[in-house]
């Protein structure tokens, strides 16, 4: 595996697209696709400038990039640990049927805190544009999950979700281990 | 729908306030230059001068709270704080050099002789150890490398030789040697002494090649990269050995192996990041409870020790060229917190017995000469590189 398709799986799990689509319920209508665009877009400008601003931003924290990678890792296992038990359950709140609100909701199920964590640290790690565009790759894949209202599927997409989550607890205990046993 | 999305974003406030608070703590590496490391160098071999007594050794401990010395004694750490004054030395201020033979002359002075070796016995017990004799020996050569005086070369190679009389095939060391048997002491490793030997069998080779010590060096080499960490059940491996470091430093253009580069980098990466977590810490209850308490100094010093020898290793191998820089600013961060952590003159004029405190290390209010020892040999082996760091 590429290091850069490697960072693509680490992303997607960070972010668990089908997670988000399998979330996202909204009574009535389906999230119109231009809602799951824009969100998706929006999501990529938060991870990307935390990508972009990775070094910057663990400066400002006073915080060694190695020793980030375990903060990160813990941030995984939780998100990670969360989605195995949620497995695609509805998300807290439910967007209403304009615009404005279900474009909030999705921005909220995409930017979620393993993703900004994953944009920063490997943003300092293996680079701030090669981590943009596993980002953006990731997002892309998130708008059309979400457009596709895959979350019709709800026990296909439940098992997906899970087995991310699961992908993602690796992740971070790799992540974590990395972190300790770096210089 | 507000409920929710506040809810969310409250859960995760909470959870990155946790883990800011608690893992991702700022890291405070106090600024230093190369002179203030060589001044806190300096100002650590001052008191072990001002503590050193009429026969040679040093006061043991010192506690401030009580303005007391408990007593109490270790060859080994004598013969470590001997070693850092010639170190010291070498470093090219030989002003510390009387007190420097005079712990040496201590040592002389208690010579256990076998087959043709000597060793440093503890006149108290009359045991025979062999961090001591390895202490001692690396303490000569220090002093050779201060002044290039021979005059120690014969005590050098009986003391050499005792070391090899404790060598089993593996590569280790049995760790004392039993003077009214005429007999070692079966079964007993230390996981220091045997990289104490290793360092000084090193050293050896330096300035008698030829002679075959390398041989044995290289034995060691192999025991602690390869079964060390097994044989003593280490739970996370590697056992941080700043001795260890010191040899394959000096291995450096032997040239090492793999296994040994392999082994190297891996103590690289555990004193980098005893280091992060030191630097995490901070002299409140809500770190100590947290991060557990700030090191004492003889600990923080070792893993400069350590990481001034592996970035020299770093500065000459290329398999661990990728590792410099890292190692630099890890030494400079490392050297930024015990200088700061130093009671300084002025600190120390405002406690009764401003001999004994200044130029000081103190945990919970005690003192034991080798914090001062391992920070002077950290801080004076440091300050080359943060002028490295420092350089356009």
């Amino acid at each position: 595996m590429t290091a850069f398709l490697q960072l693509v799986v680490f992303m997607f799990a960070a972010v668990n697209p089908v997670a988000a689509a399998a979330g996202i319920r909204p009574r009535g209508s389906a999230i119109s696709p231009n809602a799951a665009v824009a969100a998706a877009l929006a999501a990529l400008l938060f991870a990307g400038g935390a990508a972009l601003l990775s070094n910057p931003i663990l400066d400002g924290l006073g915080v060694e990039p190695e020793t980030f990678r375990v903060g990160a890792g813990v941030v995984f296992l939780v998100g990670g640990a969360s989605e195995v038990w949620r497995g695609g359950a509805p998300l807290a709140g439910a967007p209403g049927s304009e615009h404005r609100s279900a474009f909030l909701f999705v921005l909220l199920a995409l930017v979620t805190p393993a993703a900004l964590a994953g944009a920063v640290t490997y943003g300092a790690d293996r680079g701030e544009f090669e981590t943009i565009a596993a980002a953006a790759t990731v997002f892309a894949i998130a708008a059309v999950a979400i457009g596709a209202r895959l979350g019709r599927f709800e026990a296909a997409a439940g098992a997906v979700a899970r087995i991310t989550g699961g992908l993602l607890v690796v992740v971070a205990a790799g992540l974590i281990v990395s972190g300790v046993r770096a210089i | 729908m507000k409920r929710g999305l506040l809810f969310t974003l409250s859960v995760w406030l909470v959870g990155a306030t946790m883990i800011r608070a608690t893992l991702l703590m700022p890291h405070q590496c106090p600024a230093i230059t190369p002179g203030a490391a060589i001044v806190a160098a300096r100002e650590s071999a001052s008191w072990i001068e001002r503590a050193q007594l009429e026969d040679g050794r040093y006061v043991y401990e010192y506690n401030r709270a009580t303005d007391s010395e408990p007593g109490g004694y270790n060859v080994v750490r004598h013969a470590g704080v001997t070693m850092s004054l010639n170190q010291f030395a070498a470093g090219g201020d030989l002003s510390v050099l009387p007190a420097a033979d005079r712990g040496m002359d201590y040592m002389v002075e208690h010579l256990y002789r076998h087959d043709g070796w000597a060793a440093f016995q503890n006149p108290d017990d009359d045991g025979v150890q062999l961090g001591a004799s390895a202490l001692m020996l690396a303490g000569l050569m220090q002093r050779r490398i201060a002044t290039g005086d021979p005059s120690f070369d014969t005590l050098s190679r009986q003391l050499a030789r005792g070391l090899v009389a404790l060598q089993l095939e593996d590569g280790a060391f049995l760790n004392r040697w039993d003077a009214r048997t005429g007999a070692p002491v079966p079964g007993e490793r230390s996981k220091y002494a045997t990289g104490e030997a290793f360092w000084s069998l090193t050293l050896m080779h330096r300035f008698f090649p030829g002679e075959g010590w390398d041989g044995y060096a290289l034995k060691t080499a192999d025991y602690l990269a390869l079964k060390r960490d097994d044989y003593e059940d280490q739970k996370f491996p590697p056992w941080a050995d700043q001795w260890a470091a010191y040899g394959l430093g000096e291995m450096a253009n032997w040239p090492l192996e793999d296994h040994h580069i392999v082994y190297a980098r891996s103590l690289a990466e555990r004193f980098g990041f005893l280091i992060r977590v030191e630097s995490q810490r901070r002299d409140n209850w809500f770190s100590k409870a947290l991060h557990g308490r700030q090191a004492r100094a003889a600990g923080m010093g070792t893993w400069v020790e350590g990481l001034t020898s592996l970035h020299h290793l770093a500065a000459t191998d290329p398999r661990m060229a990728d590792m410099e820089r890292k190692l630099a600013e890890r030494v400079d961060c490392g050297a930024g917190m015990l200088a700061e952590r130093q009671v300084s003159p002025e600190e120390s004029a405002r406690t009764p017995n401003p001999d004994r405190t200044r130029g000081a290390w103190f945990t919970y209010d005690i003192t034991r000469m080798d914090d001062q020892q391992h920070a002077l040999s950290g801080l004076l082996r440091a300050a080359p590189i943060i002028a490295h760091r420092e350089s356009p």
